[in-house]
């Protein structure tokens, strides 16, 4: 099949479970893949000791950093909707959520979001991965971090609660969110899920920027 | 808006004016998506903005604005994706009045053959047929232009010119806005914008007359044989799509494929064997350069093409060096930067690829490596061509021919050096070689040989 990323034909060597299962087979090919780097550095969480969040999150691991091929792919998966896309990293999320160990759940979008972005974009993440995942949470106001700074993420109200019908958040979560950008996002939702109980709660993002 | 197909979303106007518009009957509304044939497992489907009906195109997804089954296209996804739940709209509502006719300004003189070219040209379009226009690199097809679009100007027709590339948009733009007073022209090109208002002359990249449908009476195809053009046959559609009914379509080449000669069998064609300051071009000559690849990737630069190098920076003479491909030419950079740390290159995805190309033609830098992407549009005084691995497949006649048309443009430097490196000769190359003799001599008419590839 040719790339998703630059529909050039993508030669991929050939292998058993190639033959048999397209889900194994590579969707970019070699050139464009390798422009995706490791990211400098795992997300800093010293940097909230000392807010009511400190604790919240017991770990977090980002998979790649935000150079241009990257911001590249983000910009035609999220905003150019690019649907398909969604499988570009299955291999490596699927990887990262079993390591991290606990249920998977995706940062949710606010349901006015969702409607103009048309999919779920962190959800798709986990669905075209096969990735199992449980919905616990739902955003409480359409905010947008991405204008704000960081004084002023820190000292937002929580941005979640838990979806209506879900009293209990036992046992450990893995939260999947696409950028980890101050970790305001991923802090905000593993403390809801501390306060129903969750005994540990770990993150992994695709992205650090 | 008229003649734009527009994703009703994305429309730059208010929804109440829109939806008042659509009331009024003046905007037309085509679903984004076709389904052209219902299947068993996997329906068929035509995107109504580029046309594209490939189904590896399509991709469907879980949407949850329709709450269906959604599929969108992806070969034109860049300019914003079109799904089967969006809509696109178009003006059906009252023409624009006529623009009062712009003004000649250009003031320079065409030779006789280019000015006969342009009364053949202008006499093909008014009888409504297409036109063929033939000439050499270096002959000055812009200048032949001029006359037959102003003349459609002239008459209230809404012309396109269209050309595959970017950098050729860009170098036309300021070319024609000299020449044509009291007129808006806009260039459009990937990340251009939309243009403000309504321009009765576009310069475009093929690519974005996706956005238009039945806007022009006439369009002319510059480099029509051109990547992505002669490769990409939605773009084809893309041209037909763009055009009003009954409008016209002009081609402009310097190397005519078997798909643009049966586009114009019909209609006229002027060819144009002389550059415009009468010399002729200038003819490739062959050099060896045995096992260049296994020797550049293991960090040798081969003496010949040292020499040549070195030779061309003691002349104090620009130079491009042409590569197969942008692996080999990324490998090869540190050895010119031996030679000359200023030495650049240049690929398609290169974002300082136009700063490069003006800082080559200021003498900044003394030469660039580059691939295809600058065989064609680019006008340097003096400037001297090489190509490594000439015998590689992405250097059939038409490339050779169009690097060589680089070489020797200006009428104070008529002449140059263009020279092919190769591991083998290949028919292609013997067929460029060929050609540009005959074009040369001049006496017989160019036999269109299709691609030996």
């Amino acid at each position: 099949m040719n790339c998703l990323l630059c529909n050039e034909p993508a030669r991929t060597a050939a292998s058993w479970t190639g033959l048999f299962s397209a889900r194994s087979r590579p969707v970019v090919c070699a050139p464009c893949r390798s422009g995706f780097e490791a990211p400098n550095g795992q997300p800093p969480l010293a940097e909230w000791k000392g807010t009511p969040y400190e604790g919240a999150l017991d770990g977090a691991r980002a998979l790649f950093a935000y150079n241009e091929p990257m911001k590249q792919f983000l910009h035609q998966y999220k905003f150019l909707r690019d649907a398909a896309l969604a499988r570009v990293f299955s291999g490596e999320l699927a990887d990262a959520v079993s390591k991290s160990g606990g249920r998977a759940v995706a940062i949710p979008v606010h349901p006015d979001r969702l409607k103009e972005r048309t999919f779920p974009h962190v959800e798709e993440l986990l669905r075209q991965a096969r990735i199992p995942h449980v919905e616990m949470l739902e955003k409480t106001a359409s905010v947008t971090l991405g204008k704000m700074n960081r004084q002023e993420r820190m000292a937002l109200d929580l941005l979640f609660r838990l979806r209506t019908g879900i009293q209990k958040a036992p046992g450990e979560y893995v939260l999947v969110d696409d950028l980890y950008t101050t970790g305001t996002t991923l802090h905000h939702a593993a403390a809801v899920l501390k306060q129903a109980g969750a005994d540990r709660v770990t993150a992994v993002t695709l992205i650090r920027a | 808006m008229q003649g734009r197909l527009w994703l009703k979303e994305f429309l730059p106007f208010h929804e109440e004016v829109v939806a008042g518009q659509i009331k009024a009957g003046h905007i037309g509304i085509l679903p984004g998506l076709l389904v052209t044939e219902r299947r068993f497992l996997t329906d068929r489907f035509l995107c109504n903005r580029c046309l594209s009906a490939d189904s590896r195109s399509f991709y469907s997804f879980d949407c949850r604005r329709c709450e269906n089954r959604c599929h969108y296209c992806r070969h034109c996804i860049r300019m914003g994706r079109v799904a089967s739940c969006d809509e696109l709209v178009y003006w059906k509502g009252p023409e624009r009045a006529g623009d009062p006719a712009p003004e000649l300004k250009w003031t320079g003189t065409l030779t006789p053959a280019q000015e006969s070219a342009a009364q053949e040209m202008t006499g093909s379009l008014r009888e409504g047929k297409p036109h063929l226009l033939h000439a050499v690199c270096g002959a000055g097809k812009t200048e032949i232009l001029f006359g037959p679009v102003h003349r459609l100007l002239a008459e209230g027709k809404r012309v396109c010119i269209a050309t595959p590339r970017t950098d050729v948009v860009l170098e036309l733009l300021p070319r024609f806005r000299q020449a044509f007073g009291g007129v808006v022209i806009h260039g459009l090109y990937g990340g251009s914008g939309h243009g403000e208002g309504f321009a009765p002359l576009v310069i475009s990249t093929t690519h974005q007359l996706y956005r238009f449908r039945h806007a022009f009476d006439a369009i002319f195809v510059d480099e029509a044989d051109a990547f992505p053009f002669s490769y990409d046959r939605t773009l084809g559609n893309a041209v037909k799509k763009a055009l009003k009914p009954g409008g016209v379509t002009a081609f402009v080449t310097a190397t005519p494929s078997a798909a643009v000669l049966s586009a114009t069998e019909n209609g006229g064609r002027s060819v144009i064997r002389r550059r415009f300051h009468g010399h002729p071009l200038p003819v490739p000559r062959f050099r060896p350069l045995w096992n260049y690849r296994r020797r550049l990737e293991s960090g040798k630069l081969p003496a010949r093409l040292r020499e040549w190098t070195e030779a061309r920076m003691a002349a104090g003479e620009p130079f491009l060096i042409f590569f197969p491909s942008v692996g080999l030419m990324e490998k090869s950079l540190p050895l010119f930067r031996e030679l000359d740390g200023r030495i650049g290159a240049v690929h398609a995805s290169s974002a300082d690829r136009r700063e490069q190309v003006l800082a080559l033609r200021s003498g900044e830098v003394p030469g660039l490596l580059t691939t295809t992407i600058l065989e064609r549009g680019i006008t340097i005084a003096n400037l001297q061509a090489a190509v490594v691995g000439a015998e590689n497949g992405v250097f059939d006649r038409a490339a050779i021919i169009q690097i060589g048309g680089r070489v020797g443009r200006s009428a104070d430097w008529p002449d140059g050096d263009i020279v092919l490196f190769h591991h083998g000769i290949t028919p292609e190359m013997d067929e460029a070689v060929r050609e540009i003799r005959r074009l040369n001599r001049g006496g017989e008419q160019p036999v269109e040989l299709p691609s030996l590839q």
